[in-house]
């Protein structure tokens, strides 16, 4: 995921998935929609190529680039774990507590049961 | 779009078991205090209907939204986005938190809802803003932590 979130983070390679969604296209057809230099445009497929976010065919020389959108199931696979995370958090904190308080119970008690023997 | 993509498109669901009574964990889902504990640095909170719901995660991440629900010691619901996020706005998504009495103590069941569906492109600009401020939030795996240490 974190290789899918990182892909994701430049507008460019959005804009790049975006294209590439529907339609396979060569780097060339790719790079026609940009201001940016040809071989910048391949740097940011080979990111999205790695991240699994885009499928390469290649026929003869050409190299046909689309979008592939199990990549994308991560994306919600993270923010399952940062719930996860989140709510084994909230489970130690109460449970903490909870333990804290029965330890203050039980030696308030003890406390009491002191003073009233002493009197 | 293919229905192959409908796992994509799922709401995030998670359930937990705490040994603790509802009353104690609720507590925990609208004081300042005891929220920050298990999320965030800071928080404002007003648990009522309409109420302000604020929690910094982190730096360049804070969560805002409203409570839309606060029934003690069952339930709440929350929604939730991002201060100064166009994409994914303070209130356009939905967590609701529901708490059951089990065994003792408490079941806790999570459903985040209404999150951007990652088909659409402006969609995906509001997942990467999502996952983003999640990801400094998360970093480091200890919100308390100033910031994340590299070794360990």
């Amino acid at each position: 995921m974190d290789a899918a979130a990182r892909a994701l983070a430049e507008p460019t390679r959005r804009e790049i998935l975006r294209l590439v969604r529907d339609d396979e296209r060569t780097v060339g057809d790719i790079a026609d929609n940009f201001p940016v230099s040809r071989p910048a445009i391949s740097q940011h497929l080979r990111v999205l190529e790695e991240a699994e976010l885009v499928t390469v065919r290649s026929e003869g020389t050409r190299r046909y680039y689309r979008a592939r959108p199990e990549g994308l199931t991560g994306l919600r696979d993270w923010l399952d774990g940062f719930w996860a995370l989140g709510l084994d958090r909230l489970r130690l904190e109460v449970e903490r507590e909870q333990w804290q308080q029965r330890k203050e119970r039980s030696a308030s008690r003890r406390a009491h049961r002191q003073e009233e023997s002493h009197e | 779009m293919s229905d192959q993509q409908a796992t994509i498109g799922r709401d995030v669901e998670l359930e937990i078991s705490i040994a603790a009574p509802p009353e104690a964990v609720f507590e925990f889902l609208v004081d300042p205090d005891k929220m920050t504990r298990w999320m965030g640095t800071s928080a404002r909170l007003d648990p009522r209907t309409d109420g302000e719901f604020w929690v910094k995660l982190g730096d360049d991440a804070t969560a805002a939204g409203r409570y839309l629900e606060v029934d003690p010691p069952n339930r709440v619901v929350l929604s939730w986005g991002w201060e100064g996020s166009e994409q994914v706005p303070p209130g356009s998504t939905n967590v609701v938190i529901e708490l059951a009495a089990r065994d003792g103590g408490t079941t806790v069941r999570l459903v985040h809802s209404g999150l951007p569906p990652v088909e659409d492109d402006k969609h995906l600009e509001g997942w990467t803003y999502f996952l983003d401020r999640l990801g400094i939030a998360g970093a480091g795996g200890d919100p308390d932590a100033e910031t994340p240490t590299e070794e360990s």
